[in-house]
C-alpha cells in the first residue's frame, strides 16, 4: 500500500513529533507541570499495552477466546488490591534513590550486588524475547503495509533498521544523562501521548472492522449469540483454559508492577506518590477500553479476512485490504506506538540494570577496566544497543516460531519470579540476602526449565524428546510435567514450579542464612521510608534519666555547691527539654552529656570539664550501635555519605565563620552606630542647654522690652499727645496711650472697634471723612501721602478740640502696616487764637459801628434772621432757601469781619453740600458762635435799631432850613425822611466788601465807584437786599476782574473798576452793579447747562441758567464762591420784591447786573429833593 | 456507606481483590453462552473499576500519613 521509504519517513516524522513533545515537556513550563499530572502518570502506565495489546489480543481472542482478557484483568486486580503496597513502593523509592526493580530488590536485601545481578540477568533472559516480540511486530506490520507497493529496496533490511531507529530514539529519549533516578518528565508526556495515539488508531480499526462486519456493536451482539464461535475460554468447561485463565491473571498482575518497564514509569518516574491512587481506576479503565473491540474485531476478522491471514493481523489487514489507507496508515502508526513506547522504556531501564548490576561490579572485579568507571553513559548506551539487537537477533531466531502471546507471557512469568521476593521482602524483615538470591536463582532456574526451554524446544532449537520424555530420558524431569506433575496447563505447570522454588529458596534460605545485623539494619532503613526520626520514638528510650540526675548532681557537687548544682542539673535536663522523662533515647543521652559538660567548660576548663564527664558515665555498646545505626539512618535520609556530611558540617563551619565575620562586622558597625548615638545625644543635650539659655535670654529680653513698653507707656501717658495705631481698615491696635482711652472712652485692652466708628460718637462728618480716607489708602490708586493729607485733621467735642495727624508705619519691604494717629487736644490753642480772634471781631465790628452804625445794626439783625432761619431747618424745609441763608450769612459775616462766624457758615455750607442734610452739629456750632459774638457785642453797643443816624449832611440841611424858615411840614418832611437810609451808604458797604476781597484774593486794587443819585429806600424794609447782594460782589471780585497781570496782559488798567449805581425814576428804582472784568464765559455756561440738562440755545437760556441754582462757571469751590448760590438767591430776593434781573456781559469788555423794581414795590423810596 | 478511614483498610482491598478474581472467574465455571461470558466479564470489569475508584477515595494526603501502621 505505502512504498518503504514513505513508511520510514512517516516514522521518522511521528517520532519527531514526539521529541518536540518532549522537548516542551521538558524546558516549557506548562510542559512540566503537564509531566506532574496524575492523569499523565496513568497514561504513561498503559506502556503496559505494548503490540501484544494491540496485534496479539485480537490473535489470542481469535483462537483462544476470552484467553486474551486476564492479561488486562490482572493489571485491574493488581491496583485494586495492592495500590497502598504499590504506593509504598512508590515511597521508598523517593526515600532511596531507588533506579530499578533490581536496585530496589537489592536495596531492600542489604544493597546486595548479587541479588541485583540476579534480578538484572532474570529480566534480561525474560525480557529479550519481549523486545524481539515488539521488533517482530513493527517488522511484521512495515511488510504487511509496504506489500503490494513494488518496492523491495528495503526487503531483508527492514527488521535491522527498524531496530537501529529504535537504538536511536530510545538514547534520544532516555538515556541523555547518567543519573538515573532523575526524572524525564518530557519520555513520560510522550508515553501519554503515545497511549493516546494508540488508543485512538485501535479504537478506528474497531469502529471500522465491526462496523464493516456487523453494522456495529449490536450486529456483533446479534451474530455473536446467533454464531458463538468454537472456541475456548468462552462458556464453562475446560478446567485447564480456567487454570491457565487464573495463571495469566496473577502473572499480569506481577508484570503491571514487576516488569523493569512497568517498575520504572510506575515507581522511578512517579513524582508524586499520589498518583497512584488515581491511576488505580484511570490505567485499568484504559485497558478496558482499548480491550472492548478485541472480540469484535477477533470475530469480524475472522468473516473478512483475505484467507490465510492471521488473528494478530487482522486489525491491519483489514483496514489494508478494504483499501482505507489512511486508516492503515493510523494503524501502524498506533501499532508503532505501541511498540516504539515499550521498548524505549524496556530498553533505558534494562540499559540502567545492566550498567550498574553487570557492568559496574565487572569493572570493580576487573581493575584494568575501571577507566570504564567514567564513561558510564557510553557504557548504557551500549548496553542499550545491546539488548535492543539481542532482541532483534532473537526475533531473527526463533520470532517465527511462536505466537506473539506466548513469548509475551513467557516474560510474564520471569517477572513473577521477583514478585514473591519484592512483596515477602517488603513486610517481612526476617528475609535475607541469602534466602532472596537461593529464591531468584531457584525461580530463574525453574522458569528457564519448564518455561523458557520448551519454547525453545517448540522453535526447534532443541530436540522435542527433552519434552516428550525428559532429558536423558527421565521422565520425570519432563519440563512441563515435573516430578509427576502432568496434566496441568504448561504455563501454569511452570509457574507453579518457579513460585514455588522461588518461594522456597527464600524461606530456607532466610531461616537458614539470617541477615546479619549491618544487612538488618540496612533492611530496616530501607523499609523505614516514613521519614519519621524514630530514634526519638518514645520506644527506643531505654537509659534511666533519673540515674543520669544522680549522676549529673554527683558530677556538679565536685565543683559547685549543693544549690548551684541543682540548679545547673535542672537547667540541663530544661535544656535538652527531658525535665519530665523516666527515659531517655541515646540522643537525648548524648545531648544531655555534651550539656552537662558545656555548664562544667564554664566553670573548669574544658580539659577538665571532659575529664570530669568520664565518671558521669557513658552508653554502653548496645546504646552506642543505636547511635550508630541511627546516624546511618540520618544519613541515609539526607543521601549523603559520611564524607560527604563532613563535607557540608565543614561548609557549615565555614560558613558559620564567615557569618561570624560578618557579625563581627555588624557588630562593629553596630558600636559605631552607638558610638555615632552617644555623639548625638551628647550633641542634643549641648543643643538643650544652647536652647534653654537662648529661651532664657529671650525671656530676659522680653522682660526688658516688656519693661521699656511700661516706661515708653508711662512717657505716652504723661504727654498731652495721644498715640494710638490703626489698620487701614480703621481696626484700633492695642498699642494705643491711656489718654487716647479717656478721650476717646475706648475701654483697655482689645477692641473691635474701629476709629471712625469712636469718632463717629463725637462728629458724623469727621467719622464719614476717616471712612473715606481709609478706603482711598486701601484702593492705593493715590500717593499714600495725598491719601493721608485728605484725612480729617480735627474735631471738635464738647468744647474741646481735638488736632489729628497721621504718621505711616511700614513693614521692611515697604508696605504699609499701621497708621499712627496722634491726637492732640489743642483746646486751649484753639479757645486761645478763638479769644484773639474774638477780639479781632469785636474791634472789626466797632469800628464798622463807629462808621456804619446802620449797616452793623442790619447785620446783626440779618444774622439773627438767618441763623434762626438755618437753626429751625427740619427735613421739610427747603434745602436750597437754607442754603442760601447759610450763604448769605457767610457772606456778611466776611464783610464785617466776623471770621468766626464766617468759618461755621462755611463748615456747614460745606458739610451741607457734601450730604442731603445739614448736620445738627455744625448747626449747633454756628448757633453758638453767633450767640456768642452777640453777647460780646452787646455788652458794648446798642445793637437794637432804637436810634437815628444822622449824616453831617442831613444836619446841615436841615440847619439850612431853619433858616430859611422852610414850612413846618417841609421841616417835618425833611427830618421824617432821616428815617430812610441813603443807598449810597448800603453801596459803600459793597464797595467796602469788594475791596476787603479784591485785597484778600490778591486782585489788587479795585476802584469802586458809587452814583447814588441821592436815592433812600428804607433800612428794615430793603436790608434783605442789600445782604443779599454780597453775593453779586463776591462774583463780580472773584469771577470778573482778572489778576492784575492779567488785566495789564489784555490791555487793561492793572485796578479794575466796579461801579454801584442806585437810580430812581418816576415809575421804577434801578439799581446797576458793572465791573470791567473777564464777562461772563457763555461757552462754559453752556456746556455747564448742558450737562444739566437745561435748555441753553439762547442767549435767553444762558441768561436764565446764570440764576439756576446750583449752576456755576467755577470748577472748584471757593470760600468766597462757586457753588451757584448767591445768584438764585439775588433772583428769588428780588423777584419776591416784584422786581426784575438782568445781565448783560461780554466777553473781555465787562459785566452789568442790573435790577429794576417797580416804583410801587420799592416802598419806603424816597428821592432827596 | 464505608467511612473513608474504613476505605483505607488493606482487609478491604484484599477482599474485594479476591472477590473479583472470583467473579472474572466464574463465567467459565458457570456460563454456556459466549455472549454472557463476554458481557459479565466486561461489566464486572466496569464494576471492578468503580470499586478501585471508591477505595481510593479512602485515601488522601501525604502518602507517609496514609501508609502509616500497615505493616
Amino acid at each position: 500500500m505505502f512504498s518503504p521509504w514513505t513508511i520510514i519517513a512517516v516514522i521518522v516524522a511521528y517520532v519527531a513529533g514526539l521529541f518536540l513533545i518532549a522537548q516542551w515537556a521538558e524546558r516549557a513550563e506548562i510542559g512540566k507541570r503537564a509531566s506532574k499530572l496524575s492523569g499523565v502518570y496513568a497514561l504513561g502506565l498503559a506502556v503496559y499495552c505494548t503490540t501484544w495489546t494491540y496485534y496479539g489480543s485480537v490473535g489470542k481472542a481469535a483462537t483462544g477466546g476470552m484467553g486474551f482478557l486476564p492479561v488486562y484483568l490482572g493489571p485491574t486486580l493488581a491496583l485494586l488490591l495492592g495500590w497502598t503496597i504499590f504506593r509504598r513502593i512508590v515511597q521508598i523509592k523517593h526515600s532511596h534513590r531507588i533506579t530499578s526493580i533490581a536496585d530496589f530488590i537489592s536495596g531492600r536485601y542489604g544493597k546486595s550486588q548479587a541479588v541485583a545481578a540476579m534480578v538484572t540477568f532474570i529480566m534480561l533472559i525474560g525480557i529479550i524475547p519481549y523486545v524481539a516480540l515488539q521488533l517482530k511486530a513493527v517488522t511484521d506490520t512495515f511488510t504487511q503495509i509496504t506489500a503490494g507497493s513494488g518496492s523491495t529496496s528495503l526487503s531483508g533490511w527492514s527488521s535491522p533498521i527498524i531496530a537501529t531507529l529504535m537504538t536511536v530514539f530510545t538514547i534520544a529519549f532516555g538515556i541523555r544523562h547518567l543519573d538515573a533516578t532523575e526524572r524525564h518528565p518530557g519520555m513520560v508526556v510522550v508515553l501519554a501521548t503515545e497511549s493516546i495515539f494508540k488508543l485512538l488508531a485501535f479504537l478506528a480499526a474497531g469502529i471500522f472492522i465491526v462496523g464493516s462486519a456487523f453494522g456495529g456493536l449490536g450486529g456483533f451482539v446479534e451474530h455473536f449469540t446467533a454464531s458463538p464461535p468454537n472456541l475456548p475460554l468462552l462458556k464453562a468447561g475446560d478446567t485447564n483454559q480456567v487454570l491457565t485463565w487464573i495463571t495469566v491473571t496473577l502473572l499480569s498482575m506481577s508484570a503491571f508492577c514487576f516488569l523493569p518497564r512497568q517498575f520504572h514509569v510506575g515507581v522511578v518516574e512517579n513524582d508524586n506518590p499520589d498518583h497512584v491512587r488515581k491511576s488505580a481506576w484511570l490505567t485499568p479503565l484504559y485497558l478496558l477500553v482499548i480491550n472492548i473491540f478485541v472480540v469484535p474485531i477477533a470475530v469480524g476478522g475472522s468473516l473478512l479476512a483475505a484467507p490465510g491471514t492471521t488473528g494478530d493481523q487482522y486489525v491491519l489487514a483489514i483496514p489494508i485490504q478494504s483499501g482505507q489507507s489512511l486508516l492503515s496508515l493510523g494503524v501502524f502508526v498506533g501499532g508503532f506506538s505501541a511498540a516504539i513506547g515499550m521498548i524505549m522504556i524496556e530498553t533505558m531501564t534494562m540499559a540502567t540494570m545492566i550498567s550498574n548490576h553487570l557492568v559496574m561490579p565487572a569493572l570493580e572485579a576487573f581493575p584494568p577496566l575501571s577507566f570504564l568507571r567514567r564513561k558510564m553513559l557510553y557504557v548504557r548506551w551500549v548496553a542499550a544497543a545491546v539488548f535492543i539487537f539481542a532482541g532483534y537477533a532473537f526475533e531473527v531466531g526463533l520470532g517465527g516460531s511462536h505466537m506473539l502471546v506466548a513469548i509475551g507471557l513467557i516474560s510474564f512469568a520471569a517477572a513473577f519470579i521477583v514478585a514473591p521476593v519484592v512483596l515477602i521482602g517488603l513486610y517481612w524483615r526476617e528475609a535475607s540476602r541469602v534466602g532472596a538470591l537461593l529464591g531468584l536463582s531457584g525461580g530463574f532456574i525453574v522458569w528457564g526449565y519448564t518455561l523458557f526451554m520448551p519454547s525453545l524446544v517448540r522453535s526447534g532449537w532443541l530436540p522435542k524428546a527433552i519434552l516428550e520424555q525428559g532429558p536423558w530420558g527421565v521422565a520425570w524431569l519432563r519440563p512441563e510435567a515435573l516430578f509427576g506433575l502432568a496434566g496441568l496447563p504448561s504455563l501454569t505447570h511452570g509457574v507453579i514450579y518457579s513460585v514455588f522454588t522461588t518461594l522456597t529458596g527464600l524461606l530456607v534460605g532466610s531461616v537458614l542464612f539470617p541477615s546479619g545485623k549491618e544487612e538488618r539494619a540496612l533492611t530496616d532503613e530501607f523499609l523505614d521510608e516514613s521519614g519519621d526520626f524514630s530514634y526519638l520514638d518514645s520506644k527506643n528510650r531505654t537509659i534511666d534519666a533519673n540515674e543520669r540526675r544522680e549522676a549529673t548532681l554527683q558530677v556538679l557537687r565536685a565543683y559547685f555547691a549543693e544549690e548551684e548544682a541543682a540548679r545547673i542539673c535542672r537547667q540541663s535536663f530544661a535544656d535538652v527539654s527531658i525535665t519530665d522523662q523516666a527515659r531517655l533515647t541515646v540522643v537525648e543521652f548524648a545531648e544531655l552529656h555534651n550539656t552537662i559538660e558545656r555548664y562544667l567548660s564554664g566553670a573548669i576548663g574544658s580539659a577538665s570539664a571532659h575529664g570530669a564527664m568520664r565518671s558521669w558515665g557513658s552508653i554502653d555498646r548496645q546504646d552506642s550501635r543505636s547511635l550508630a545505626r541511627e546516624y546511618g539512618k540520618m544519613l541515609a535520609k539526607l543521601k549523603l555519605s559520611p564524607k560527604e556530611i563532613k563535607d557540608r558540617i565543614d561548609f557549615q563551619a565555614e560558613r558559620e565563620t564567615l557569618l561570624n565575620e560578618q557579625f563581627k562586622e555588624l557588630q562593629q558597625k553596630v558600636d559605631e552606630r552607638d558610638a555615632e548615638i552617644v555623639e548625638r545625644r551628647k550633641a542634643e543635650v549641648a543643643l538643650q542647654e544652647a536652647h534653654d539659655e537662648l529661651e532664657s535670654r529671650v525671656e530676659q529680653r522680653t522682660s526688658e522690652l516688656n519693661q521699656r513698653n511700661h516706661d515708653m507707656r508711662l512717657v505716652f501717658d504723661t504727654v498731652d499727645q495721644g498715640f494710638i495705631t490703626i489698620d487701614v481698615h480703621g481696626g484700633i491696635g492695642s498699642e494705643r496711650s491711656r489718654v487716647i482711652e479717656e478721650w476717646f472712652g475706648i475701654k483697655p485692652g482689645h477692641t473691635d472697634r474701629t476709629l471712625q466708628t469712636v469718632l463717629r460718637t463725637f462728629d458724623d462728618h469727621v467719622g464719614d471723612l476717616l471712612e473715606l480716607g481709609l478706603e482711598q489708602i486701601r484702593d492705593a490708586y493715590l500717593p499714600l501721602s495725598l491719601c493721608l493729607s485728605q484725612l480729617p485733621k480735627a474735631f471738635e467735642f464738647e468744647q474741646k478740640h481735638y488736632e489729628l495727624t497721621y504718621h505711616p508705619v511700614t513693614r521692611s519691604d515697604g508696605k504699609l502696616q499701621h497708621i499712627l494717629v496722634v491726637a492732640t487736644d489743642v483746646t486751649a490753642r484753639v479757645e486761645s487764637a478763638r479769644g484773639e480772634e474774638r477780639q479781632k471781631e469785636v474791634v472789626s465790628l466797632f469800628e464798622h459801628f463807629m462808621r456804619d452804625r446802620p449797616g452793623v445794626l442790619r447785620f446783626f439783625a440779618d444774622g439773627d434772621r438767618l441763623v434762626e432761619n438755618i437753626a429751625a431747618w427740619s427735613d421739610d424745609s427747603d434745602p436750597v432757601v437754607v442754603k442760601r441763608d447759610i450763604h448769605t450769612l457767610k457772606g456778611n459775616a466776611a464783610i464785617m469781619g466776623v471770621t468766626s462766624v464766617a468759618r461755621r457758615a462755611h463748615e456747614l455750607e460745606e458739610a451741607a453740600a457734601e450730604r442731603s442734610g445739614i448736620p445738627s452739629a455744625a448747626v449747633l456750632h454756628l448757633k453758638n458762635e453767633w450767640q456768642g459774638l452777640r453777647a460780646r457785642i452787646d455788652e458794648i453797643i446798642q445793637t437794637d435799631n432804637a436810634g437815628i443816624h444822622l449824616e453831617e449832611a442831613d444836619y446841615l440841611e436841615i440847619l439850612h432850613a431853619l433858616e430859611r424858615n422852610v414850612p413846618r411840614d417841609e421841616l417835618r418832611e425833611m427830618i421824617a425822611r432821616w428815617r430812610l437810609e441813603p443807598t449810597r451808604r448800603s453801596l459803600g458797604r459793597l464797595a467796602a466788601q469788594a475791596t476787603r476781597l479784591a485785597d484778600r484774593m490778591g486782585k489788587g486794587d479795585v476802584n469802586v465807584h458809587i452814583e447814588d443819585n441821592n436815592v433812600r429806600l428804607h433800612d428794615e424794609e430793603w436790608g434783605d437786599f442789600w445782604s443779599i447782594l454780597v453775593h453779586a460782589v463776591r462774583n463780580i471780585v472773584d469771577h470778573g476782574l482778572e489778576d492784575p497781570e492779567e488785566r495789564v496782559r489784555v490791555a487793561k488798567p492793572e485796578a479794575g473798576t466796579i461801579r454801584l449805581r442806585t437810580e430812581e425814576t418816576e415809575d421804577a428804582l434801578r439799581i446797576e452793579l458793572s465791573d470791567d472784568g473777564r464777562g461772563i464765559a457763555w461757552d462754559k455756561l453752556k456746556a455747564r447747562a448742558e450737562e444739566h440738562g437745561l435748555p441753553h440755545q439762547t442767549i435767553e437760556d444762558l441768561r436764565e441758567i446764570i440764576f439756576h441754582d446750583g449752576i456755576s462757571t467755577r470748577d472748584a469751590v471757593t470760600t468766597i464762591s462757586g457753588r451757584g448760590v448767591g445768584m438764585s438767591a439775588i433772583r428769588a430776593e428780588t423777584q419776591r420784591r416784584g422786581g426784575k434781573v438782568s445781565v448783560f456781559s461780554e466777553t473781555g469788555v465787562g459785566t452789568t447786573l442790573a435790577f429794576e423794581f417797580p416804583k410801587a414795590s420799592a416802598r419806603g423810596s424816597e428821592t432827596a429833593a | 456507606m464505608l467511612h473513608r478511614s474504613a476505605l483505607r483498610s488493606p482487609i478491604i482491598h484484599v477482599l474485594v481483590g479476591i472477590v473479583f478474581l472470583a467473579l472474572f472467574t466464574w463465567p467459565f465455571l458457570a456460563f454456556e453462552q459466549p455472549i454472557n461470558t463476554w458481557v459479565f466479564l466486561y461489566g464486572s470489569w466496569m464494576v471492578a473499576i468503580a470499586c478501585a475508584f471508591v477505595l481510593t477515595q479512602g485515601s488522601g494526603g501525604p502518602a507517609s500519613e496514609t501508609d502509616e501502621g500497615e505493616e
